[in-house]
């Protein structure tokens, strides 16, 4: 029987993927056949294992944009059809340049920021505050009355009191500096909470980039996100749609 | 055809090096290509045939057991071939006759892989399965597995206390390893 300290960094080693393949299957093994390990206590050991590494399917996406970016259409059909995509290419511009000049223009004072901005006043998942957040949920109650000052204040305390990575408080923390007009922070804490792997408020961290992207006049980043609300088929989904099509 | 070395190999699939992956992927894509559609095979099975053999040789890589002792288009043809084999046989078309890759320098050249083929199939099926998860099962195990503690996914996730997050966390553990038991590719590969 092996030592309880040996044990345990071996185990360390088997989640972190860093024993080798006959090693992997031994360990698994001798947690069988030693410690009388149930099937399904393996199956989470072995789900621990490969969640924590993410780097195969990293591999995997890397290999799919490759192939996408060298053989995303099929050379030899389009050669083929060649004639007929011209032909329908062509169609295709006679129609948008049809459309361009019959209908009427956008409108270019339309102020998406102004007409779709509202402040968050129901933020879904949240039940009771829990205890432990008191903080937290000061700063929603602060924010909820308008107080976006001192929410902001409670905001910011709890992140630096050990939860820097609370997507509700970092959410609402770029939610008041929106309202402050402290847009270049908003800015990066949404791109921050977009970029986490979190899938929670994602949608809504979205909503407000574009919606402040549209106020810059960065009309590109702007759709470019629209594009991603609308294609998820979300809460904000449907006004996602209406902005794209205004601008 | 370039030749690559072991060092470079093991180099540019540990490194993930984007310029080394794409130079490989264009210059053995084709070949592997002609050969699925030689053999009864699509573009699309092509593909997936070449990105799993090289998934397997990233595996190999990763667990310091790749050695190329013979040239890259032998290796990756050797494995290619093998799986195709293998869905050949899962579709019923395994009696036809293979028709073989002039290029390829040693046709009977033979390299054991299951053991990398079984940990990345294993790898994306409960990969999938998590990703099936409810979003609050997604997040809980998420933050479980970083080490987040109980007490802080509660405040986090706004759980009433750690004692609700240890009972959702217990569930969310039962229905994933349920859903693993379960799939018919786990079953297949277990009894391999």
């Amino acid at each position: 029987m092996m030592k309880k300290e040996e044990n345990e960094k071996l185990m360390q080693r088997y989640l972190e993927g860093k024993l080798n393949l006959a090693e992997e299957k031994g360990f698994e093994n001798k947690l069988i056949d030693d410690f009388n390990i149930e099937d399904e206590e393996l199956l989470y050991l072995k789900y621990q294992k490969f969640m924590s590494d993410t780097e195969l399917e990293k591999f995997k996406e890397k290999l799919s944009q490759i192939h996408n970016k060298h053989y995303g259409s099929p050379s030899n059909i389009l050669k083929d059809r060649r004639t007929i995509y011209g032909v329908a290419a062509a169609i295709l511009i006679l129609f948008s340049l049809s459309i361009y000049v019959l209908l009427p223009k956008k409108n270019n004072s339309f102020n998406a920021f102004d007409e779709f901005y509202q402040p968050l006043k129901d933020p879904g998942v949240l039940r009771n505050i829990n205890t432990d957040c008191v903080l937290l949920g000061k700063g929603i109650h602060f924010y909820n009355k308008d107080a976006y000052q001192e929410a902001e204040e409670s905001f910011k305390r709890f992140l630096e009191d050990k939860n820097k990575d609370c997507f509700i408080a970092n959410l609402y923390l770029a939610l008041c500096k929106i309202e402050l007009n402290q847009l270049k922070s908003a800015k990066s804490i949404l791109n921050k909470i977009l970029e986490d792997e979190s899938i929670f408020f994602k949608e809504k961290a979205r909503w407000y980039l574009a919606l402040i992207y549209l106020k810059d006049r960065e009309i590109e980043k702007a759709k470019r996100i629209l594009k991603t609300i609308r294609s998820n088929k979300g809460e904000y989904a449907r006004k996602a749609n209406l902005i794209l099509s205004k601008i | 055809m370039r030749n690559y070395s072991n060092t470079e190999i093991i180099n540019g699939f540990k490194g993930n090096d984007t310029e080394f992956l794409e130079e490989l992927y264009r210059t053995y894509y084709p070949s592997i290509l002609k050969f699925v559609k030689n053999n009864n095979g699509k573009d699309e099975d092509a593909r997936d045939v070449f990105q799993e053999a090289l998934l397997i040789i990233y595996q190999k890589v990763r667990k310091n057991s790749f050695t190329l002792d013979t040239t890259f288009l032998t290796y990756i043809y050797a494995i290619s071939k093998n799986l195709w084999m293998k869905e050949l046989r899962k579709k019923k078309l395994s009696n036809s006759v293979i028709k073989e890759l002039d290029e390829v320098e040693d046709i009977d050249y033979y390299i054991s892989f299951e053991n990398e083929y079984k940990l990345n199939v294993e790898y994306f099926i409960f990969r999938s399965h998590f990703n099936k998860l409810s979003k609050n099962c997604k997040e809980i195990l998420r933050m479980f597995l970083s080490k987040v503690s109980y007490e802080k996914i509660a405040c986090i996730l706004n759980y009433k206390n750690e004692i609700v997050v240890r009972k959702r966390k217990y569930r969310c553990k039962n229905i994933l390893v349920e859903r693993i038991k379960n799939d018919v590719r786990y079953k297949e590969i277990k009894k391999q």
